[in-house]
């Protein structure tokens, strides 16, 4: 379905095509197509959004580390408490559209003609939903949102190296001072094989917050680019999801409990998943916890306002003769509320992160 | 002619209903959509506007339907509209009335008769669209 700009005119129906017998419409494919985006959709937000919030910020407070003193018969223990958080902020969008026609070109319209018409307004909704969430992920620049109501907000990429501290990671008994989620590799993408490896990088990134066991413990995905699928397909161990129309012989490891995850899941490899979706920029891979809180928090406005909750939704229709107006609208914003659960590395032969152009 | 700006007649629209000025007149002769218009001041209808023919030489809007002469055509006088092929131009660029009857220029013709000028939708991509502002009191010579 392709959007152009412009209210629904006499050329939008097929009134005329219609009245001449034999000729038919064939919706089915632009019916499945819509279907198809909207499950991607909804595992899109269930993968890297946590929840909805009406609060512009949140302070994610540290737990407490350290030691425990030891004293003879006479000494005491000094006094100690948990102290350090990191502060997060989310900013708040009007998006929408506008449906418009007038009261005779609409009613040479079908239901589904017309259907299909407002379903653009969605399907706008979820190319920007989407490339809202992407790009705050792929984009590891903190960005300044100016809140009417509450001034000037940071709202935060994953952990981008920035100042902001964390609790300690496995290994170690003190906070973690400086963490990067954006990794840069020696190697290009077309050089990645055993030794050269992304996966065991940045899953090692993940598991050393958020544990993982052995290898396989964790519940780990890896988004790519269908133009890395060759060279992580080609890796020692990776073990390929099965034809779903073979039965598969003996003694072959089989992965199970497939993840339900946008795009295409092509196998297992290093405690892995290797998951292809191809709005991931090639020369990219990203990696997420699916245990873990996802790592963005979508904002609303708050419930007592009756705006909605960051849903697509129709809002008003105006009436001006001869023109009708259906105004539809999304009031969200999407920013990084758990830093850590994120790994993006960009596999272009460069130690440093650069943001794909089309998330900037 | 190089300058002239293309357009998909089928997907000329208004962008905007609810802040557009469009107005109704008959059509001095056979139209189709988004030409450039003019007044006939000898029979009150509108015709093809031409940047080099005297007396058309000016801009009073563009035609948003394909009406044969005779009929009424709706005539968008001020407003954004889409169907013109503005992508490769640049965004505040000035759009005159073509030497070519009924075209947009990104040149100005023998008369310089402004007619629009290229701005964005506030979309991601920042899609470009003309909007149409035809001074009805403007007298060009």
């Amino acid at each position: 379905m392709s959007k152009v700009f412009g209210t629904i005119t006499d050329n939008d129906n097929e009134y005329g095509f219609l009245a001449t017998v034999g000729q038919e419409l064939a919706w089915q494919m632009a019916q499945d197509w819509i279907a198809e985006r909207m499950a991607e959709f909804s595992l899109t937000t269930s993968i890297f959004v946590e929840g909805k919030t009406e609060a512009f910020k949140t302070r994610y407070k540290k737990p407490g580390a350290g030691y425990l003193q030891e004293r003879n018969s006479q000494g005491r223990y000094g006094a100690a408490k948990a102290a350090g958080s990191w502060d997060v902020a989310y900013p708040l969008w009007d998006k929408g559209v506008s449906h418009s026609w007038n009261d005779v070109d609409v009613a040479k319209l079908s239901g589904l003609e017309l259907s299909n018409h407002i379903e653009t307004g969605m399907m706008s909704y979820i190319t920007s939903f989407r490339h809202d969430v992407l790009h705050r992920i792929f984009d590891n620049v903190q960005e300044t949102y100016t809140d009417p109501d509450h001034g000037d907000l940071s709202i935060e990429p994953l952990a981008n190296g920035d100042t902001a501290t964390y609790p300690p990671i496995t290994g170690a008994p003190v906070d973690e001072a400086t963490e990067d989620h954006y990794l840069g590799t020696a190697y290009t993408a077309a050089n990645i094989d055993d030794d050269n490896n992304p996966l065991v990088t940045m899953r090692k990134d993940l598991e050393h917050h958020f544990g993982g066991g052995t290898t396989g413990g964790a519940n780990v995905i890896c988004f790519c680019n269908d133009a890395q699928t060759e060279q992580l397909g080609a890796l020692t161990d990776f073990r390929e999801v099965p034809d779903n129309f073979l039965v598969v012989g003996d003694n072959v490891d089989v992965p199970n409990r497939l993840p339900m995850a946008p795009g295409i899941t092509l196998g297992r490899s290093n405690g892995v998943w290797v998951q292809q979706w191809d709005f991931v920029p090639a020369n990219y891979l990203l990696m997420i916890h699916l245990e873990e809180a996802a790592p963005l928090m979508m904002r609303h406005d708050p419930m007592s306002m009756e705006l909605g909750t960051g849903d697509f939704m129709l809002v008003n229709t105006n009436e001006l003769f001869p023109f009708t107006e259906s105004i539809w609208r999304a009031r969200y914003g999407l920013g990084a509320g758990n830093r850590l659960n994120g790994v993006v590395a960009y596999v272009a032969g460069t130690s440093s992160y650069t943001v794909p152009s089309v998330y900037t | 002619m190089a300058n002239e700006v293309a357009l998909t007649a089928a997907r000329i629209a208004v962008i905007d209903v609810h802040n557009a000025e469009i107005f109704s007149f008959k059509a001095e002769a056979a139209l189709t959509e988004g030409q450039a218009l003019y007044f006939v001041a000898a029979n009150g209808t509108v015709g093809v506007a031409d940047a080099n023919a005297s007396g058309k030489q000016q801009f009073r809007g563009i035609a948003l339907q394909a009406v044969a002469a005779g009929q009424t055509v709706d005539v968008l006088k001020r407003g954004c509209v889409a169907g013109y092929t503005v992508s490769t131009l640049s965004y505040d660029d000035p759009i005159y009335l073509s030497d070519t009857a009924g075209s947009l220029s990104t040149a100005a013709g023998t008369m310089t008769v402004n007619c629009a000028r290229v701005v964005p939708v506030n979309d991601k991509d920042l899609t470009k669209v003309l909007y149409i502002d035809a001074n009805w009191n403007r007298i060009w010579a």
